[in-house]
């Protein structure tokens, strides 16, 4: 038999030992919230991986507290008195019996010394090792690391004098326009973008400020700010014998203030060769760093040239991009590696098809320069389809609180190509109902229609050039407003005299189905019994 | 969340729709927005003019609950419209409110290192 009769599967998950059976894994402790502790729990589920939810005080009544097989309250509401403190996540973990913890993104999950408190608790920790973490994490000794592979990087300060007046010369010294940024976290917290020596100490100490407040630190270093470049990422993996592979890239430029609205995969700027290229500088860096699990180089490409940015060593925001082209469970993965039950997927068996979006869902006014929104949600509704994927941290009735990340949830489509993709992103928008809270959707349909978007050829100036200021507000129509006026009675359960379609129908349909309600019941608690 | 048909102008309009207390929530033709609702509308009219509340230009409020960081500019100091006057944290991020007139500052309620509620009053200014 010939191979012309055999079908490349790529089949490698099947290489994964016990295969057949559960991880060896019983119990699995989330130290996180929102989403991503959703999507920990569904990959926790489906390994058959009992799940404990380690949560605050503001974060009962949400969709993973309700899904979560066990839950402990590991604090108040401000995230340094929970989320942030190492030992009460980790007795929290012990208190309920759990092996393993996944720490999600965000907090602690880049946190060497929580990596470290769990292995000393004799916990598995699902991510890299605590001196992986240390020496990938801390933006200041990668970037020497990165050096030494002889991989480009960005010109600027990462010494040690963070006296201001030594932080302004320096960053005279690199050239305006410089950024400043937090040394032990990113996210877009603690940076700062200097355009002139008149507002740098401002800024700076006011990215000290913010940085000490996020991540426990005011250290920040300086670099060069590159003015029309594309931010680009590699997904790479590595398993537990410590070879790594890449899962190809992420675009993720449309961001404001430096914190991500936008992502896709993959780039539609990336030649193969840039991509080649790239994918090795991502892979050699994560060998040469002994790594494993999941993990994201990243670099700025300007002029074809391209440059390291930072290595997250953390599940993203926004893998599942890279899981819909790719057909893969990033999350699976990294619990299976933790438990060294998962040999990687072969590269060439990584074949990307199609096009992926995510847009970010934050709960704020679009029409008030983003300003956040909280309240209680009441009515939330997810157009399902296929190629539409949502994750979700909060169900209808749930209060959106102010203590965390505006993010509520991430809105993910998957098509043939990148136009297909974008058409059906703003479908998904439109028909996507959340009542209680303001949503930026409205923004995100305005970015996803731009030409520039529409094109492929936004750069990281992107919002500040075309979306500087809130959307105009526009007042509400004459149709909006009738239809307002005329669903309230029926909302507040008052029955209406009249001849109005809508009311009518309304109480048609309830009594209607009240009735039908009755008779099933009646047919059927005479025959129903266990078999 | 109910999905509510209505005859507007002779056509059936169909959108969905949820109310929260005062507020109306409705999703129609791929937009989604909000109102206060009409019949609360004029309780909550004839309430304020008896209670004889009016919010001056010249106020400033926080707009969202959070912590005062600094305090940029004193009290008696002349301000520009845009002049930041101080700054404040909330989620992290570093809020700066700036001076929405021209004027003097004539009041400041708040310290640094204070909690503020949505809306608290932080600092007044009379136009000039």
């Amino acid at each position: 038999m010939g191979k012309e009769n055999q079908l490349n599967r790529g089949n490698d998950f099947l290489r994964t030992k016990g295969s057949s059976r559960n991880s060896s894994i019983e119990k699995l402790a989330i130290a996180n919230r929102g989403e991503v502790a959703v999507r920990i729990i569904l990959a926790c589920n489906e390994l058959g991986i009992k799940t404990v939810l380690l949560h605050s005080e503001a974060d009962v009544a949400t969709r993973a507290w309700r899904m979560a097989d066990e839950k402990v309250c590991i604090g108040p509401a401000q995230t340094n008195e929970s989320y942030l403190k190492i030992d009460s996540n980790v007795q929290g973990a012990l208190s309920m019996g759990a092996q393993a913890i996944h720490p999600g993104f965000g907090f602690l999950s880049e946190n060497a010394d929580f990596a470290q408190a769990c292995l000393d608790a004799g916990l598995i920790f699902v991510g890299p090792k605590p001196a992986t973490i240390r020496a990938l994490g801390d933006k200041i000794s990668a970037k020497k690391l990165i050096e030494n592979a002889k991989v480009p990087t960005v010109p600027g300060y990462m010494g040690g004098d963070q006296s201001l007046g030594n932080l302004i010369a320096e960053a005279e010294k690199i050239g305006f326009p410089v950024i400043v940024k937090a040394a032990a976290g990113g996210g877009g917290r603690g940076m700062k973008v200097i355009r002139s020596k008149s507002e740098a100490e401002e800024l700076i100490s006011s990215a000290q400020r913010e940085a000490k407040s996020a991540f426990g630190s005011s250290v920040v270093f300086l670099e060069k700010y590159l003015d029309h470049a594309k931010h680009i990422e590699f997904q790479i993996f590595g398993d537990f014998t410590g070879k790594c592979i890449s899962l190809f890239e992420r675009e993720c430029t449309i961001q404001r203030r430096h914190q991500k609205i936008i992502e896709e995969a993959l780039s539609p700027s990336l030649t193969d060769e840039l991509r080649i290229k790239m994918s090795r500088a991502a892979v050699s860096l994560a060998e040469a760093a002994g790594y494993n699990g999941a993990g994201t180089v990243e670099f700025l490409l300007q002029d074809e040239e391209f440059y390291f940015l930072e290595m997250n060593t953390r599940l993203q925001v926004e893998h599942p991009v890279t899981e819909l082209v790719l057909g893969v469970d990033l999350v699976k993965a990294q619990i299976l590696t933790a438990a060294k039950e998962f040999v990687l997927w072969n590269q060439e068996s990584l074949v990307p098809r199609g096009h992926s979006i995510e847009c970010r869902m934050y709960a704020e006014d679009p029409y008030n320069g983003g300003l956040p929104s909280t309240g209680k949600l009441v009515g939330l509704e997810w157009p399902e389809g296929p190629g539409r994927r949502f994750e979700v941290g909060f169900e209808s009735g749930d209060e959106v609180t102010p203590y965390y990340d505006p993010m509520i949830a991430k809105i993910i489509v998957w098509d043939e190509d990148r136009p297909r993709a974008i058409r059906k992103m703003l479908r998904v928008l439109d028909e996507t109902i959340v009542f209680g809270v303001r949503t930026n959707i409205p923004y995100l349909k305005a970015i996803l229609s731009h030409s520039e978007f529409v094109h492929g050829s936004m750069t990281t100036q992107f919002i500040q050039t075309h979306f500087p200021d809130a959307l105009s507000p526009r007042s509400l129509t004459d149709l909006q407003k009738t239809y307002a006026e005329k669903a309230t009675p029926i909302l507040r359960g008052i029955k209406r005299v009249g001849t109005e379609l809508g009311a009518d129908s309304e109480n048609y349909l309830n009594s209607d189905l009240l009735s039908l309600q009755k008779t099933w019941s009646q047919s059927w608690s005479g025959s129903w019994r266990n078999v | 969340m109910k999905k509510i048909a209505l005859e507007i102008d002779g056509k059936l309009v169909t959108g969905s729709a949820a109310i929260n207390e005062s507020e109306i929530w409705v999703h129609l033709n791929g937009e989604t927005y909000t109102v206060e609702a009409v019949d609360t509308k004029l309780s909550n009219q004839r309430r304020r003019k008896q209670a004889n509340v009016k919010i001056k230009s010249g106020d400033l409020v926080a707009p969202m609950p959070g912590k005062i960081i600094k305090l940029s500019a004193s009290i008696g100091e002349s301000v520009k419209e845009g002049q930041t006057l101080l700054v404040m944290e909330a989620m992290k991020m570093e809020y700066t409110i700036k001076a929405t007139m021209n004027g003097k500052l004539i009041a400041i309620l708040v310290n640094p290192g204070d909690q503020v509620a949505l809306g608290q009053n932080l600092i007044h200014i009379e136009p000039t």
